[in-house]
């Protein structure tokens, strides 16, 4: 499936059944953050709106929320970062995703940017 | 463009900077919403964006402390307790009013923060600044804001007869002291480039591209400075929608605890006797040569002097063990305070050097506000 990017700097993919997505901060937001030493992961089970904060990526100085892209439910959170917060900067789009979102209404992602839009994006 | 100041001159209660800072924030999140919608049906927004605001002000005696502290190390009823004042302080020996009375005297207030950073204090001699600003309007990642905010207190000290501060991997800003005897053109510009660069603040400055002397300082010069255990200012950020909130804790001078405290209260404020921020005294001193002496100070109580030298002696602050804290009046090396070291000057020299930092030119680069303009 297709990655699409919110202005927040968010990632969201689809599986195959359209029903869960996985998310994450993109690379540009790790590198903007700097080095990452806590993930605040929300709880599984959480109902959450698009736009709604569920978490915040933390490095020794800062804390930077962490938005919902979709309006849905959590399934799943990535337990690697609580005890490697480090995998969000080696790979933010890949083992370093944030969570798992069953999503209420697949038709919220069409609002989202692909990719060439993201890349495009005045950051 | 130009930055907005509302320093408010006296100490306020916590809550009430986080309500002015709610409301700053407020109108921040309102504009970003309404152009999205803008943006979506190609309409014009005619409302101007709210303007970057600096927010300066001393609290009473507070500590916070931030998200990570919370999750990963909660603090206990009891050490809460110990540190607003509601568990029964060590009193004077000549004094059993204090007992009489009981213990529900509110010394000072404890409040969870959604900051970065660990445990720290606010209280009259300390400047404490929140900046809200919008990332993407002045092209700042967060790390580079952070660096940002650190250089302008790093020159607001210099600016009030402190050059020596540097930045290190902990964060806040360090008093620094010279490695070397050997004459620097501009100890401020050694201090800006002195930090001890880690992989992590090597590439911070790679990527950031800060503008004037910070620049300039940090391009080959020799680091003159290693930082001592005393820390001059906290900071601790937090970011939302690509919106900053809360910032740094300046410390200036101890105030007395009078300014605050009626008698009553004030002689509830005590500290163990061998505790590293009375001011040195040849008894002292003497005292702690015998180890005697020393576990007899231990258990001793004496009147704390100032807020800043009462809270700060209470915790590891920041959760550094080992570090102590200071206050420009201290650091300025003179007997008395001097004249021009109040709140109102120090925040002013922070405004400036932060609307510099932000590309903000001119004379009136900076414009003072007051309470109602956030509060509409």
């Amino acid at each position: 499936m297709v990655k699409k990017y919110t202005e927040e700097h968010e990632w969201i993919e689809m599986d195959a059944d359209n029903k869960i997505g996985t998310i994450g901060i993109t690379e540009y937001a790790s590198k903007a953050l700097g080095d990452v030493v806590y993930v605040e992961l929300p709880e599984v089970g959480l109902e959450t709106a698009k736009g709604e904060t569920i978490g915040a990526v933390e490095s020794v100085k800062s804390a930077s929320d962490i938005m919902s892209p979709v309006t849905g439910k959590v399934t799943d959170v990535n337990e690697v970062l609580s005890e490697k917060p480090g995998t969000i900067n080696k790979a933010p789009e890949g083992d370093g995703w944030f969570a798992k979102i069953e999503v209420t209404d697949a038709a919220e992602l069409e609002g989202l940017m692909d990719k060439e839009a993201y890349d495009a994006f005045e950051k | 463009m130009r930055l907005s100041h509302l320093h408010i001159p006296r100490p306020i209660p916590y809550t009430y900077s986080l309500k002015l800072q709610e409301a700053l924030l407020e109108k921040h999140f309102a504009y970003k919403t309404a152009l999205r919608s803008h943006q979506h049906d190609d309409t014009p927004l005619t409302t101007p964006p709210p303007p970057p605001t600096l927010l300066t002000f001393q609290t009473h005696p507070t500590y916070t402390v931030g998200r990570r502290h919370l999750n990963n190390n909660p603090l206990s009823q009891a050490q809460i307790s110990f540190l607003t004042g509601a568990s029964p302080p060590p009193s004077l020996p000549h004094d059993t009013t204090a007992k009489e009375e009981g213990n529900s005297h509110e010394l000072a207030t404890f409040y969870p923060s959604p900051r970065g950073g660990l445990l720290t204090y606010h209280a009259p001699g300390q400047l404490t600044a929140y900046l809200i600003i919008d990332l993407r309007r002045h092209n700042l990642t967060p790390r580079c804001y952070i660096r940002m905010l650190e250089n302008s207190v790093m020159r607001t000290c210099a600016r009030h007869g402190v050059p020596n501060t540097l930045t290190t991997d902990d964060p806040g800003v360090w008093i620094g002291e010279p490695e070397t005897e050997s004459e620097s053109e501009s100890l401020l510009s050694a201090s800006l480039a002195a930090r001890e660069k880690s992989r992590e603040a090597k590439e911070t400055d790679e990527v950031c591209n800060l503008g004037g002397e910070a620049a300039a300082g940090m391009k080959g010069t020799k680091s003159l400075l290693r930082a001592t255990d005393r820390k001059i200012c906290a900071i601790g950020v937090h970011v939302s929608r690509g919106i900053t909130s809360h910032g740094v804790g300046l410390n200036v001078f101890d105030a007395p605890i009078d300014i605050l405290a009626p008698p009553s209260l004030r002689q509830l404020y005590t500290l163990p006797g061998n505790n590293k921020y009375l001011p040195a005294t040849a008894s002292v001193s003497g005292a702690l040569e015998s180890a005697n002496e020393d576990a007899k100070l231990r258990d001793s109580v004496v009147p704390a002097q100032g807020y800043l030298s009462w809270g700060f002696s209470r915790i590891v602050a920041c959760g550094l063990e080992g570090k102590s804290v200071t206050w420009l009046s201290r650091e300025q090396g003179g007997e008395e305070r001097e004249d021009g070291l109040t709140l109102e000057a120090v925040a002013g020299s922070l405004a400036k050097e932060v609307a510099s930092s932000l590309g903000i030119k001119g004379e009136d680069a900076v414009v003072r506000v007051g309470e109602e303009v956030v509060l509409d």
